[in-house]
């Protein structure tokens, strides 16, 4: 069994990927990262269309049961 | 288009080679002459930041001496050849095409620079990267056979110098198709080796899990002589991978009869252009045709390689530029300073879901090899050709446009989340009169016999001996 944070947008009952300028705000302060307002409709829509995708990955049943943090490319 | 008349700068490796060691020809007269091609074709492609002419000479005549002395280190030796300009080349400078390393110059080259300088290879320049080799429009570099096209990317420049004469090979970095796309554009071959085949110590990195470095050259043989020279362990990059160098020419002319050869149901033959599927599908023929087994296969989860691939780049990326987007965005172009700013902001647990699912694609991958006895993999490299310069969007058969690194990257990037190697190879024109490439994947570790069926199918086509008119 495992718990997985939701990504923004994903428990809210809002599709997958629509996330606020509050959102956006909340997570660049966490992150130490500065995005100015000017350029935040660039980085929203960035960020929307990556939930967009995790949201896909995080429903579609792919997910191993391990953690694949360790990358390998031998099989043979 | 026309068949290439023999010119200098047209030699491949293998031909020029040969023709060093029987003092036919001199390292410094092949190096003058493509100098002289660069002059010529430079202002059309932009495919250069940085020409080292005297540099280049100074070591041709160096060449020249240590081969009269009877020193001759093998096919690269006096070979003049380009570097993407994420290569650390000690002394000259290396700005990964952004401001944020301008004035950026390395004390150290990069471990694959050595090892080519080791082999006898010539720099004649620093070729044209999108910035930080995160994008495939690699401005300002242009499309061999269509000026007004982009020349693909990251590795664009590299893509288009190979193209146009202006050195005999060139080396790139890939990691989501950013070797096999601009060799599929400009009608050349392309190899992404296994990862870890190479190392990357010295080179700019992307997203760590999945970067790669190889040859663009204008035949397979020529891959296989640069491979030859850059492969093996390196203990000095923790992605280097101690596995032992196999022979990448002996078996080139072995011929194909025998072999098992996937073909996918699956994925890879979705949204693409109709005239390129054609293409491709012609060559899979004549694979069949020469011997080869055709096979059938089904391949699970591999249509979830875009979004992985964007999780991960994005993310990886943003690590690798964490302190500098903090202390210098500004000079980030806006485009990549958005991603990184955007890939600074996933969850953990997203970057994990990515990663796990990426699993499952490399574990769907090698199902489909081990179930069906593949020895190799053949698809479309990318589902469309060069795109007009300056647009970032595309569509295919009245599709919704979708951003260009989302066509380009679709059918290369399910080998980098895999980590096996792949090889594209020109297979003849769509309907614009646009190169097309044929991607050929194979086991890890297992380069040699990918260039064997590469080589294969060249020796019985025309494409690669193509030339763009410029």
């Amino acid at each position: 069994m495992e718990t997985q944070l939701q990504s923004p947008g994903g428990d809210t009952g809002r599709p997958p990927g629509e996330v606020t300028e509050r959102e956006l705000q909340s997570l660049a302060a966490l992150a130490h990262v500065e995005v100015a307002p000017a350029r935040e409709a660039t980085v929203l829509q960035i960020l929307r269309l990556l939930h967009v995708d995790i949201a896909l990955l995080e429903t579609s049943g792919l997910e191993a049961e391990e953690p694949a943090i360790v990358f390998d490319a031998r099989w043979i | 288009m026309a068949l290439r008349q023999g010119r200098l700068h047209e030699l491949t490796i293998n031909e020029a080679a040969a023709r060093l060691l029987r003092r036919d020809l001199s390292a410094e007269e092949l190096c003058r002459a493509v100098l002289d091609r660069i002059d010529d074709v430079e202002p059309k492609v932009h495919a250069y930041v940085t020409i080292l002419g005297e540099q280049a000479l100074e070591a041709a005549r160096r060449a020249d001496r240590e081969i009269g002395q009877g020193h001759y280190r093998g096919p690269l030796h006096g070979i003049p050849l380009a570097l993407k300009d994420v290569f650390d080349t000690a002394g000259i400078a290396t700005e990964s095409g952004s401001k944020v390393r301008r004035g950026h110059v390395p004390l150290e080259n990069a471990e694959p620079v050595r090892r080519l300088l080791e082999a006898g290879a010539i720099v004649v320049g620093k070729t044209v990267t999108h910035e930080f080799a995160f994008g495939v429009t690699s401005p300002p570099a242009r499309c061999a056979w269509d000026l007004s096209c982009v020349p693909g990317g990251s590795s664009g420049g590299s893509g288009a110098a190979v193209a146009a004469g202006a050195c005999l090979v060139a080396m790139g970095t890939d990691t989501g198709c950013s070797v096999r796309n601009p060799a599929s554009i400009n009608g050349i071959c392309g190899l992404k080796p296994t990862f870890g085949r190479v190392s990357k110590r010295g080179v700019t990195p992307v997203a760590w899990s999945c970067d790669h470095v190889g040859p663009l050259a204008k035949s397979v043989e020529d891959c296989g002589i640069v491979l030859a020279a850059i492969a093996g362990h390196d203990p000095l990059d923790t992605t280097s991978a101690d596995v032992a160098v196999g022979d990448y020419l002996g078996g080139l002319s072995k011929g194909i009869e025998g072999l098992r050869i996937g073909v996918p149901r699956n994925y890879f033959f979705e949204s693409i252009k109709p005239d390129v599927e054609a293409v491709v599908r012609e060559a899979i023929g004549l694979l069949g045709r020469q011997g080869g087994e055709l096979v059938e296969v089904t391949i699970p989860a591999v249509e979830f390689s875009l979004p992985v691939m964007h999780v991960l780049g994005a993310v990886e990326a943003a690590s690798a530029h964490r302190n500098t987007l903090r202390e210098q965005a500004e000079l980030y172009g806006p485009a990549l300073r958005g991603t990184l700013e955007a890939g600074s902001l996933i969850l953990g647990t997203s970057y994990l879901s990515a990663q796990r699912a990426r699993a499952q694609i490399k574990r769907g991958l090698r199902s489909a090899f081990e179930g069906a006895h593949l020895d190799v993999l053949v698809t479309p490299t990318c589902p469309l050709g060069p795109i007009a310069y300056g647009e970032e969007f595309a569509s295919i058969a009245g599709e919704a446009p979708l951003p260009v690194i989302d066509h380009y990257a679709r059918y290369a990037s399910p080998f980098n989340l895999s980590g096996q190697p792949a090889l594209t190879v020109p297979c003849g024109f769509d309907s614009e009169g646009h190169p097309v490439g044929l991607q050929i994947a194979g086991r890890p570790f297992d380069e040699a016999t990918v260039l064997r069926v590469g080589h294969a199918y060249e020796s019985v086509t025309p494409w690669h001996a193509m030339r763009a008119a410029l």
